[in-house]
């Protein structure tokens, strides 16, 4: 199935009056193929369309012809868009794209066999002259459901004590086809063995979600720096990624962390996956 | 799969025999054996990279007993380090009842070039035994090892964060599920960059030596190779070179981890990602 190819937010530190800027580089070309499968490969010219969210409605920002095997990239601070706005970008074999809609157009895909991993992009984060980069992707499948549940945990931040040049983010992210979805939704975060002090935030569909961990630490009271807490949604799915950064020596990470469905594998995983949903999230 | 035939079989073939039907349509890239993919009841860990020129490696180990029953499941959690010719090198064992443990790994004695290591869980109780009491079925699932490392770099109180490479090893690394299949071309969307350099290390989750061909396209195809023992690791070290690059492999998904300025004079921008 296709991708979309979300630009992440920019992150502002008012305190620290730094920015860490947000770009997001993509390529034509078929990612995987079984090699005799090459002559199925496009090797003509694609379109790359870059949506905004604006309001209700999704609006064309631009559209770049790219060549087989040229990369294009996108940076948030060169459009005109917030800091948070939502940004998507699609492939297209054809220029046809509508200059705005309700719903984001389905996009074409480069795959030509059934050969492993989703169509991807670099989805990178800039701070004075470093880049960190994950290869990421938001699946078109996961941006038509309008419901699901999210269960995820921290365990990547970095918050060392002694330093105040630090600092971790969760970044959450939905992106939905229909621009009207923008509901508020609940996040419970909370410290597993004690279940019944959670702390309760706000999402939103079709949104980036950018929580800075150290508050999570501090308002739940965490003795232990890298106590892990656990993060979950009855109404939305997001994808979670996690940002770190040490102002110091400019030095950023961005990784995302499975979802609980990798942690078993066999046929049967999912009636197994099951339990912990039960236990976690409905209860 | 083709979105035809996977509808086809989404209306007309019950789900689990689906699964088995999919599994000997997608032969040709099923990572896995296709035997395991429908049977197998064993664990399995991915496999991750050892990288001897950082300042430090920390493991964030998950607890799969403990997030399933929720409580403090006690566990011991094992490494088991390979050199690059793929050979036994050592274990570290972490002891932990909690649902996620932060790890600091000692990683194989002496080592000075990349190598790779597996996650493995020992315990009272088995995974099955714990959550068999829910089914009425017997069920073919087992552990997945996932885990993630944190490398840092000299002088960074921030590492970079990177989950395993593809694995399916089981039985201590004795049983490997991973196979070689069709010649695949994987081409990450990465756009590499003349001033910095990268280390591109591979491993081999096989039970056979696996060629690999590393393509830079450029104007001309600049090809490199690779041989590979079984449980093995290789890097290959990039400089001066801009642009993206093609891996050729029976692997049907072949990714490196891409060490970005590991070491050397250009110190900072460090990175590591799973391309």
């Amino acid at each position: 199935m296709p991708s979309y190819f979300p630009l992440l937010p920019s992150i502002c530190l008012h305190s620290l009056n730094k920015e860490i800027k947000s770009s997001t580089t993509l390529l034509n070309n078929t990612n995987n193929l079984k090699e005799f499968n090459q002559s199925r490969k496009n090797l003509k010219s694609i379109y790359i369309g870059t949506y905004k969210l604006s309001g209700l409605i999704w609006e064309l920002i631009s559209i770049k012809k790219c060549k087989y095997g040229e990369f294009f990239d996108i940076t948030r601070n060169a459009i005109n868009v917030k800091s948070n706005q939502m940004v998507v970008s699609l492939f297209k074999i054809q220029d046809e794209f509508p200059t705005s809609s309700r719903i984001l157009p389905k996009p074409d895909s480069l795959r030509v066999d059934s050969s492993p991993v989703a169509e991807r992009v670099s989805l990178n984060y800039h701070f004075e002259g470093t880049t960190t980069s994950y290869l990421g992707e938001y699946p078109y499948e996961m941006a038509n459901i309008d419901k699901g549940s999210f269960w995820s945990f921290d365990a990547l931040k970095e918050i060392p004590i002694t330093s105040k040049s630090v600092k971790s983010f969760l970044i959450l992210m939905n992106i939905n086809r229909d621009a009207e979805k923008q509901s508020e939704v609940n996040l419970d975060i909370y410290n597993p063995h004690q279940k019944d002090e959670s702390l309760h935030w706000k999402a939103r569909q079709n949104s980036f979600t950018v929580i800075n961990l150290e508050e999570i630490n501090k308002a739940l009271n965490s003795e232990k720096i890298h106590k892990t807490f656990f993060i979950q949604c009855k109404s939305c799915n997001f994808i979670p990624m996690f940002l770190s950064v040490d102002f110091n020596n400019k030095q950023l990470s961005l990784e995302h962390t499975h979802p609980p469905h990798s942690l078993l594998w066999g046929r049967d995983r999912l009636k197994v996956i099951k339990l912990l949903k039960d236990r976690w999230i409905i209860k | 799969m083709d979105h035809k035939i996977k509808s086809f079989f989404k209306k007309n073939i019950p789900g689990p025999l689906r699964n088995i039907f999919s599994v000997i349509y997608n032969r040709g890239s099923n990572p896995y054996s296709s035997k395991s993919s429908i049977f197998s009841q064993v664990n399995i860990s991915d496999f991750f990279v050892w990288n001897p020129h950082v300042e430090k490696i920390d493991f964030i180990a998950e607890n799969i007993r403990a997030l399933f029953t929720g409580e403090n499941v006690e566990v011991l959690h094992c490494f088991k380090f390979f050199s690059h010719e793929g050979e036994f090198l050592s274990e570290e064992k972490y002891k932990s009842n909690d649902f996620f443990s932060r790890i600091p790994l000692n990683g194989p004695p002496k080592s000075s070039f990349y190598s790779s290591f597996i996650h493995y869980i020992e315990a009272e109780k088995s995974f099955h035994k714990l959550v068999k009491i829910f089914f009425k079925n017997k069920l073919f699932f087992g552990e997945q090892n996932r885990g993630y490392c944190i490398y840092y770099p000299k002088n960074s109180l921030v590492g970079s964060a990177v989950h395993g490479n593809f694995g399916g090893i089981a039985s201590k690394g004795k049983n490997l599920l991973a196979r070689q299949r069709l010649f695949h071309l994987y081409t990450p969307v990465y756009k590499f960059e003349s001033h910095n350099s990268y280390d591109l290390v591979f491993n081999n989750p096989t039970s056979s030596k696996i060629n690999i061909q590393i393509i830079l396209n450029k104007n001309s195809e600049e090809i490199h190779h690779l041989q590979i023992n079984s449980l093995g690791t290789k890097s290959f070290k990039l400089e001066n070179f801009a642009g993206s690059i093609t891996f050729r492999s029976k692997l049907p998904i072949c990714r490196p981890l891409l060490f970005k300025n590991v070491n050397g004079l250009k110190s900072v921008n460090f990175d590591v990602l799973h391309t």
